[in-house]
């Protein structure tokens, strides 16, 4: 015949394994829901920055005529008619274009950031207009 | 042991309400990082997205200075002194100018609340070489015009 206390500690053992259970199914759905966090917090300073960045170049380069030489001496490398610079976390392209239109130069840039997968994060279109001083 | 020399035992139900605390913290700081997160990575989509606007909106600026110093380009080798203030106006107007006094003007929408504001001057005919002076090239809210309006 079972004692009183033999009976309690019986149902705290249940209780005991219960408690586990339920605790370990928070802690994985709970983990998950962190990693989920830091996965979209690291995403979002990685936009932060490339878009950062790339306004910085978009802000030169509207007072650059020579957008090919800017792009040169921030790093980037041309392959196949196309700029790129690998950075830390980033890959960014550019495509470089110039129109002379008599009156003047009008260069345009199209900057593109990728992120190491492969998945583009952000573009912009920069450039500018610098007008010849010289009478027609 | 106690001082009455008793031994402390846990009751039943203790680790059952410790579980519930712990489980609401979890879940609770795991909610708030998860918000956060997301609060956080659609606020960095829109400032890219905004950004990629209003370079868009200055290029289209770049474009229409381009086209029109390029058309002044042309009626200052055609006009004379005389006629050649007019002539670039019209010309301005009717590449979408506004034309004030002697202050040119187009707005670009950027975004539903921001324009680009491309603001441009004549210079005499002659002067210096160049044609146009860019005086104003900001973007400026809704906000900005009303009270400019009103």
């Amino acid at each position: 015949m079972k004692t009183r206390q033999g009976y309690q500690g019986n149902v705290l053992l249940v209780e005991i394994i219960v408690v586990l259970l339920f605790f370990s199914l928070s802690a994985v759905i709970s983990m998950g829901v962190f990693v989920r966090a830091r996965q979209m917090t690291e995403e979002a300073a990685l936009l932060t920055a490339a878009n950062e960045r790339m306004s910085a170049w978009a802000e030169e380069l509207a007072l650059t005529p020579a957008a090919e030489e800017y792009l040169a001496a921030q790093g980037f490398l041309q392959t196949d008619g196309q700029w790129a610079l690998t950075g830390e976390q980033a890959v960014y392209t550019a495509q470089a274009a110039e129109e002379n239109t008599g009156a003047g130069i009008r260069t345009r840039v199209l900057l593109e950031a990728w992120d190491q997968d492969g998945n583009a994060l952000t573009s912009l279109t920069a450039g500018g207009y610098f007008g010849g001083e010289e009478q027609p | 042991m106690s001082k009455s020399g008793g031994v402390y035992r846990i009751g039943t139900g203790a680790t059952s309400l410790m579980m519930i605390l712990v489980i609401l913290c979890l879940t609770a700081l795991s909610v708030i990082s998860y918000s956060s997160a997301r609060s956080e990575l659609s606020v960095a989509r829109r400032a890219a997205e905004v950004n990629g606007q209003v370079y868009a909106a200055m290029d289209q600026g770049y474009d229409l200075l381009a086209a029109l110093d390029a058309a002044l380009w042309e009626i200052h080798a055609a006009a004379d002194e005389q006629t050649y203030a007019q002539t670039c106006y019209e010309a301005a107007r009717q590449a979408g100018w506004t034309v004030e006094e002697d202050c040119l003007s187009v707005e670009i929408p950027a975004t539903e609340k921001l324009s680009l504001r491309v603001q441009a001057t004549l210079l005499p005919y002659g002067e210096q070489g160049a044609r146009l002076e860019i005086t104003g090239f900001a973007t400026v809210t809704q906000a900005e015009e009303m009270e400019a309006f009103f």
